[in-house]
């Protein structure tokens, strides 16, 4: 129980237990790095982050993903998950701009509580082979993957965020 | 007494009656010597690290106690059987049992004195005999909890609340018998028992709902209790709203029925009803095994309170009981996600740490090799200029002679 990804129940709520084999680093307004279950505020995610892909070479391709799994809030998930950004047709060593994006990226709004925001990386088995969804809402994850033939994720990391006036460390 | 013979009879008869009823057997009839059967010396004696002497605590404080004892007890007697329940078990017990507003502030010493009245009195009506039954010792040093409670719920009760609303959140589809004979004949038979009791509550109860749940049973037994002393007495039974306080229809005498003793509700009563309710009712799980020893066990599984059947619209106490139980589940959960929340936060940051030493270690011995190269270099660059003669010191100029 030493994984962060498990502890926090990424590994279990959305993917399923994998090997990292590439490195990502998602990196917020260049120098708010994400870091397994660290605290960001919604104004410092407006925008899109800079994702890394520090492996693989230049004819792989690799897909990002971005939900959340808690929505509406974590106690009552009814609405699991929502989407909110993904980047398919990235090519190894370079970063997300490279990418054809899919799904624009929404900036996270948490209402309710305390949500996680996955990054999951995979890798694709050729280019161009993998559809976006019809819809942001009730996205499913391992349905996603089952349908594009993505494999087990090779790289995962997520953040935690709540409402920018939450009570916080009470 | 006879009645009470009767009873234990019955309640030692009726175990297996029970076990077959329940869904859920996960408390181990072997599990024995329950606190309750434990006398008020014997109790002191050994979970005495009570710190006051029992008789001038609270009943509050003594319920408390006698948790803190069987939880005790039940930790270590039962490892496997205990399961998932356990665990939870003594933690939701919590929420779930206050005794009457009119119990809980007296001490043990007074509610003990007043037994003694009224037993006293009772006993004249029933046997025409002067004092307490056999069985029950005249000092509250030597009864046994389980009496004690027993007799405490019901007296009590008796006295306060002649017209207290029927509580019609009573468990299970009880098949009404018209056996409204006098509390003795309770003890004929459970099933009649029960009858007898789902009956009272039937008459009087504007609704019971088909969703056996603990702790409405526990209120619609106590119910069924008064109606039945009521009757006894001759009162009118006045079927009320079922809207009563959540608070004082709650009390530890929760199962209490058969009042053979005289007195009604109580730890081992309340377990031969509830068997027979249990059978009958199917969907309420943990069945009481022993007469007074599990009755809390009873309390121990909110989680289940949910029979299968779905929830019908109960009593509006139902529905308090439930919401409760749904929020306190639900800030477990929460509290769960919290905890692994921050552990996971903790684990990110010492991986962290870690990567970010070595990544130092690393620039530092980069740091220190680059500092020699660029020595070595410079050193190599000085003795190229001067050739190797630079230590040599020459005469350049003589002076004028």
């Amino acid at each position: 129980m030493s994984d962060p990804l498990v502890v926090g129940r990424v590994i279990g709520d959305v993917i399923d237990c994998f090997a990292t084999s590439v490195t990502m680093t998602v990196t917020y307004n260049s120098n708010k790095h994400v870091f397994n279950g660290h605290e960001l505020f919604p104004s410092s995610v407006t925008t899109k982050p800079r994702v890394e892909v520090h492996g693989g070479d230049m004819r792989s391709f690799f897909t990002l993903v971005m939900t959340d799994p808690d929505v509406p809030g974590p106690s009552d998930p009814y609405l699991r998950e929502h989407l909110h950004w993904m980047v398919t047709d990235i090519p190894g060593t370079t970063d997300a701009t490279f990418g054809k994006e899919v799904v624009e990226y929404e900036m996270p709004r948490p209402n309710i509580g305390i949500h996680r925001f996955v990054f999951i990386l995979f890798k694709q088995k050729k280019r161009d082979m993998v559809r976006g969804p019809s819809s942001r809402d009730r996205f499913n994850t391992r349905q996603f993957v089952e349908d594009n033939e993505l494999g087990l994720p090779v790289a995962a990391v997520y953040f935690n965020a709540q409402r920018e006036t939450a009570a916080r460390r009470r | 007494m006879a009645s009470q013979y009767n009873f234990k009879g019955i309640a030692d008869a009726s175990p297996a009656e029970g076990l077959a009823g329940k869904p859920h057997g996960n408390h181990s009839l072997t599990r024995q010597p329950s606190v309750y059967s434990l006398t008020f010396d014997e109790f002191q004696n050994t979970w005495g690290g009570l710190g006051k002497d029992l008789g001038s605590m609270n009943m509050d404080e003594l319920l408390k106690n006698i948790w803190t004892a069987e939880e005790t007890q039940a930790m270590t007697s039962s490892t496997g059987a205990g399961d998932g329940s356990l665990p939870e078990g003594n933690i939701q017990r919590q929420g779930s049992l206050t005794l009457p507003r009119t119990l809980s502030q007296k001490t043990v010493d007074e509610v003990w004195k007043d037994l003694l009245k009224e037993s006293t009195v009772a006993k004249d009506g029933n046997k025409g005999g002067g004092f307490n039954m056999p069985q029950k010792q005249p000092t509250l040093g030597e009864i046994t909890l389980e009496e004690f409670l027993l007799r405490a719920g019901v007296v009590r009760e008796d006295a306060q609340q002649v017209g207290i609303p029927n509580n019609s959140g009573f468990v299970g589809d009880f098949p009404l018998l018209s056996n409204s004979t006098g509390l003795g004949l309770n003890f004929q038979h459970p099933s009649q028992n029960n009858g007898f009791v789902v009956n009272q509550v039937a008459e009087n109860s504007k609704s019971i709902p088909g969703q056996p749940h603990n702790l409405a049973f526990n209120v619609g037994s106590i119910r069924s209790n008064q109606q039945q002393l009521q009757q006894q007495h001759d009162l009118p039974l006045l079927p009320k709203p079922a809207t009563m306080p959540f608070a004082s229809s709650i009390s530890i005498a929760n199962n209490s029925q058969l009042p053979g003793l005289g007195s009604r509700g109580a730890v081992g009563m309340t377990d031969v009803s509830i068997k027979s309710s249990l059978v009958q009712g199917g969907g309420l799980q943990t069945s009481v095994g022993m007469a007074g020893t599990q009755w809390i066990r009873l309390h121990s599984h909110p989680y289940l309170i949910h029979s299968p059947r779905g929830r019908k619209p109960g009593s509006a106490l139902e529905k308090v009981v439930e919401r409760r139980q749904r929020r306190m589940i639900k800030n477990r959960e929460s509290a769960a996600r919290s905890r692994a929340r921050k552990q996971a936060y903790t684990l990110e940051l010492e991986a962290e740490v870690q990567k970010l030493k070595e990544l130092n270690q690393e620039l530092q011995r980069k740091q220190e090799e680059l500092m020699e190269t660029q020595k070595s270099q410079i050193l190599e660059r000085v003795n190229r200029q001067w050739g190797g003669k630079r230590i040599c010191l020459r005469r350049t100029l003589t002076g004028p002679w």
